[in-house]
């Protein structure tokens, strides 16, 4: 049930600072450690590398909400609420593109960094990711969601239902149709 | 054997690993610094393109505002008789500031002729 961020945060072995440390330390080691998962996510979905800090900066933000809530919830609850931030930005944008401003084009490219001493390999890493974004971008939101939460976030099915507020069904229907959508469009990935 | 779903949901897993570890180092530093920030209590900043659509909201009715206000009615001579005689005064004024200076317009102004036009213009 657990997600592995939550696991690392919760379950690593009890060093005396983190038990004396208030619950706000927790939180921060958890939002510590989901970050660079979350602006991956929010990069995929808003292809802007601005927006996608703004929203998930704004989502641990709300997460204070949640602090005393069982460290186990904190992975569902946070991904719901940086999905929903997500799609305000896309609303907002959508507004924003059709009347008061021109298209953005700032983070269009995945960020990347990779510092591999082998050019041959960074690249192929690059060029994977790149395709991958590319082609969970195409797919409709709702699958986009379900792929990214449920294998590469790797939740369970109810935690996945639990961040997009819907039905275990229909987590397991927008998975299903995500996986025949995206390997359509990387057929040599099979 | 293995399942192509699982060999598939494998690959994309390793994609997505693989561009965790290739986060640049500003975007590191930015995400460190923006958790910061928000265990600060702090809402991410609205830059320009945010700001862009309120300014378009409170812009958009003020001009909308302005425009009615400007543009000519249609009747506006009906109901608003005063608007010619506002513009009229002002021309006649600059007109007759030489005439000011003129003795033999104060002798006009005293002749029968300027009684006789005042009559006809009331």
């Amino acid at each position: 049930m657990l997600q592995a961020v939550t696991s690392d945060a919760t379950n690593a072995p009890p060093a005396i600072p983190q038990a004396a440390a208030p619950a706000a330390r927790d939180l921060e080691a958890f939002l510590d450690a989901v970050g660079p998962r979350a602006f991956r996510f929010a990069e995929a979905s808003l292809r802007h590398r601005e927006d996608a800090l703004d929203a998930v900066q704004d989502a641990m933000l709300r997460m204070l909400r949640y602090e005393d809530r069982p460290a186990e919830e904190w992975s569902p609850l946070f991904w719901r609420v940086l999905r929903s931030r997500i799609v305000d930005t896309q609303r907002r944008r959508g507004f924003r593109l059709r009347w008061l401003a021109p298209a953005d084009t700032d983070g269009r490219e995945p960020d990347w960094a990779d510092e591999s001493p082998d050019p041959a390999r960074r690249h192929e890493g690059r060029e994977a990711w790149t395709r991958l974004a590319a082609a969970l971008a195409r797919l409709p939101r709702r699958q986009r969601e379900a792929f990214t939460l449920r294998v590469l976030e790797e939740l369970d099915v109810a935690d996945t239902a639990l961040a997009m507020g819907c039905s275990e069904g229909s987590v397991k229907t927008h998975l299903s149709r995500a996986r025949q959508a995206l390997q359509r469009q990387l057929e040599d990935w099979t | 054997m293995t399942h192509p779903r699982d060999t598939f949901d494998a690959r994309a897993r390793d994609a997505h690993r693989a561009a965790l570890d290739a986060l640049s180092p500003g975007v590191r530093a930015q995400l460190r610094r923006r958790t910061r920030l928000a265990l600060a209590g702090e809402a991410a900043g609205r830059d320009s393109r945010v700001a862009a659509p309120r300014w378009g909201w409170i812009a958009a009715p003020a001009m909308a505002l302005a425009l009615a206000f400007a543009l000519p009615r249609p009747g506006a001579e009906d109901t608003a008789p005063s608007a010619p005689v506002a513009v009229a005064p002002a021309s006649e004024m600059e007109l007759a500031a030489p005439l000011e200076q003129d003795p033999d317009f104060y002798l006009w102004l005293a002749s029968a002729d300027a009684v006789a036009l005042a009559a006809n213009r009331r």
